[in-house]
């Protein structure tokens, strides 16, 4: 697995530097924080909790989009995207879970290029 | 650069984590809120100068934050940055609403990062400058309104009302006028006479109202002795060039009127036309400034000939500064000479003129922002006041004063040319308790007496002349060539004094280098037109006055020289 296929290396350089010792933990904090937050996400769409769900995929965003895992952010957007401004009647729900199918499979990858590369 | 303290709130910590990273790496101060509610409480403990704000957060989202965050800081300016990504563009417009300043994008990017910190803390710096200095300007103010007061209230003690309150004048002033450089003053002299002086001095505040104290102070000072327009104007022209810095000077009308000659003598330096009506013919004649302003021309080179006037009673002269001139409507325009001079030309009535002004210029300007500088003044020829009564209780019976003393004071062609010597003669005269409480009679009867040795005797002019308007102006013409052309001639005065201190005797006697006059044939005449139409008459260019006042009056030689003899005190009428 390559690194730049999860994150925007360039950027990722320039957070490393900026966090210095701290990076490490910045990470483990980014992990902890993203496994807490999925099986949360995935009751949310079960007991479909719209508002819930894209609270958490809107925090997910920001939060992947600032450790520069640029995919997951992306995904977690959509997430977003498919609830906000839609009528609660109208959300449709098999897609948000395809998407929140993807976000767990790219954590998951994101967390495994965490473990060899970071 | 000193640490910047800055309040972040944001509820995803990795975000946080991030975000304080970077902010403290630059140098900052950083104060870490979880929600929104968290950073109000931070807010109130530690006062940061930045607030960031996530603008989704449980229990109170950034846009309650800074609603509140805005509130508290009241006028102080804390820049509030709403912390979103690009695509967030959702609900940007409520985050203004809420009193954010700015956005900051997710992911941060350090270097933007820095620069919108920076700047905003610019921004309040300058702003608290501001504050700063608008709390001292207000200050300042505040200040230069209690040394005005305090001004005022000096100047008022100064200038005080003096006679502008007589039947015959009427005026408008602002109260604070004289921060606007506009003075008005009116006195009258020992004998009965009236001078009034409205002046426009250039500025505004307390450069412009400092002249107006020395000016007031020589105005009411020598008018109570007498003194007349063309003595007063010529020592506060001199008092103001010393006084005055360059470029700094006073537009003045002063006028004096003679209500016992019906006679008016007027000098104008640098104000707007004027106007004197005419009741009897309606007529409405200019009067032009032909003299510089006060305080411009040093004594040698200032100028202090008069315009004079021969009135009827209801004549009225019409005097104010440029103020009025250029009062300004609402769309800007000037009120101007067309209007100031139609509203007079189609007043009812003499008596409505000054009103309708008054009125012109209040509807002319409607609810334009007023300037407050509109100095105008109405000084109408009366009847002469009725010389006071004098009370036997007034006199004092102490044998107070000089009771026994005499003079002699003879004056030159160039005294008599350039010099009034009544003042200094009064000056004497009411060293006597007895002879003070009728100062105003007294000056009646030397203004008389000197008038008739100095232009008669000497000059030879011919009082005949002044019974036409036309010989009225003629006779002026004449009286200035002719002192003008002076080289030779006096006026010798002398006077007597003798008393006990309950009752005295005042001799006086003037004698001229002139002709003289058959005083002899003039008394024959006189007896006959007594016994002819009676009293009545008698008052052709005579001085009735006289009569009343003296108790005798002779003139003796060849008619250049009259002995008056008054008695004190004088017989209750």
């Amino acid at each position: 697995m390559e690194l730049n296929d999860h994150f925007d290396t360039e950027s990722l350089t320039m957070l490393k530097e900026v966090m210095e010792e701290e990076f490490g933990e910045l990470i483990d904090l980014f992990v902890a924080d993203g496994e807490d937050r999925l099986p949360k996400m995935r009751t949310a769409l079960e007991t479909k909790d719209a508002a819930n769900l894209m609270g958490m995929a809107h925090s997910f965003k920001g939060a992947s989009g600032n450790v520069c895992a640029a995919p997951l952010s992306a995904l977690n957007m959509q997430v977003e995207e498919g609830i906000r401004g839609v009528p609660e009647t109208s959300v449709d729900w098999p897609r948000l879970a395809d998407l929140l199918k993807q976000v767990e499979d790219e954590f998951s990858a994101v967390k495994q290029v965490i473990s060899q590369h970071l | 650069m000193a640490a910047i303290r800055i309040l972040i709130a944001d509820d995803n910590q990795v975000d946080r984590k991030i975000l304080g990273r970077i902010l403290q790496k630059q140098g900052n101060e950083v104060i870490e809120a979880v929600n929104g509610e968290e950073a109000v409480r931070l807010f109130h403990e530690c006062k940061p100068e930045i607030v960031l704000l996530d603008v989704m957060m449980p229990v109170m989202d950034g846009k309650q934050a800074a609603l509140q965050i805005k509130q508290v800081a009241g006028e102080e300016m804390v820049p509030v940055i709403f912390l979103t990504s690009l695509t967030d563009a959702y609900g940007l417009a409520d985050c203004l609403e809420s009193g954010g300043d700015d956005f900051l994008n997710k992911p941060y990017n350090p270097v933007v990062l820095e620069a919108k910190v920076h700047s905003f803390y610019r921004m309040r710096e300058m702003h608290q400058t501001l504050q700063r200095q608008r709390d001292e300007i207000a200050i300042h103010n505040e200040h230069l309104m209690h040394e005005q007061e305090a001004a005022k209230a000096v100047f008022d003690n100064v200038a005080h009302q003096g006679c502008l309150s007589a039947d015959n004048i009427r005026y408008l002033v602002s109260p604070l006028a004289v921060f606007n450089g506009d003075v008005l003053l009116a006195a009258r002299q020992p004998s009965g006479a009236m001078n009034l002086l409205l002046g426009d001095f250039t500025g505004h505040g307390l450069p412009a109202a400092i002249g107006a104290m020395p000016l007031a102070e020589i105005f009411y000072g020598m008018t109570a002795k007498g003194f007349g327009v063309r003595d007063i104007i010529r020592e506060v022209n001199s008092k103001l060039k010393t006084i005055l810095p360059v470029g700094f000077f006073c537009c003045a009308v002063m006028v004096e009127m003679n209500f016992e000659r019906k006679s008016a003598s007027v000098w104008m330096g640098g104000v707007p036309d004027c106007y004197l009506f005419r009741k009897g013919s309606g007529e409405l004649e200019v009067m032009t400034s032909n003299h510089l302003p006060l305080g411009v021309l040093g004594d040698g080179k200032f100028v202090d000939s008069l315009q004079e006037f021969n009135l009827e009673i209801g004549d009225r002269f019409l005097l104010w500064s440029d103020g009025i001139l250029e009062a300004r409507n609402p769309a800007g325009d000037m009120f101007g000479n067309e209007r100031l001079h139609d509203v007079i030309t189609q007043a009812a009535d003499a008596d409505r003129i000054f009103h309708d002004i008054k009125h012109a210029v209040d509807a002319f300007q409607g609810r334009a922002e007023r300037d407050d500088d509109i100095t105008l003044a109405e000084i109408a020829m009366v009847e002469p006041p009725q010389v006071e009564a004098l009370a036997r209780s007034q006199i004092q019976a102490a044998k107070s004063g000089p009771m026994d003393w005499s003079f002699s004071y003879e004056l030159g062609p160039q005294s008599l040319g350039n010099f009034n010597p009544l003042p200094l003669v009064m000056h004497l005269l009411m060293e006597v308790p007895g002879l003070k409480s009728m100062s105003g009679q007294l000056y009646t009867v030397l203004a008389e007496m000197f008038s008739n040795a100095f232009e008669h005797g000497v000059l030879g002019l011919d009082s005949k002349l002044k019974s036409t308007p036309d010989g009225f102006m003629e006779y002026y013409q004449q009286r200035q060539q002719r002192i003008d052309a002076l080289d030779d001639g006096f006026v010798r005065i002398r006077m007597n004094h003798e008393g006990n201190g309950l009752e005295g005797r005042l001799t006086v006697h003037f004698e001229d280098s002139g002709a003289g006059f058959d005083h002899v044939a003039m008394l024959n005449r006189r007896k006959a037109e007594l016994a002819d139409v009676g009293d009545q008459q008698y008052s052709g260019r005579g001085i009735p006055l006289m009569n009343q006042i003296c108790e005798s009056v002779e003139y003796m030689g060849k008619g250049n020289q009259v002995r008056a003899v008054i008695h004190w005190p004088q017989e209750q009428e």
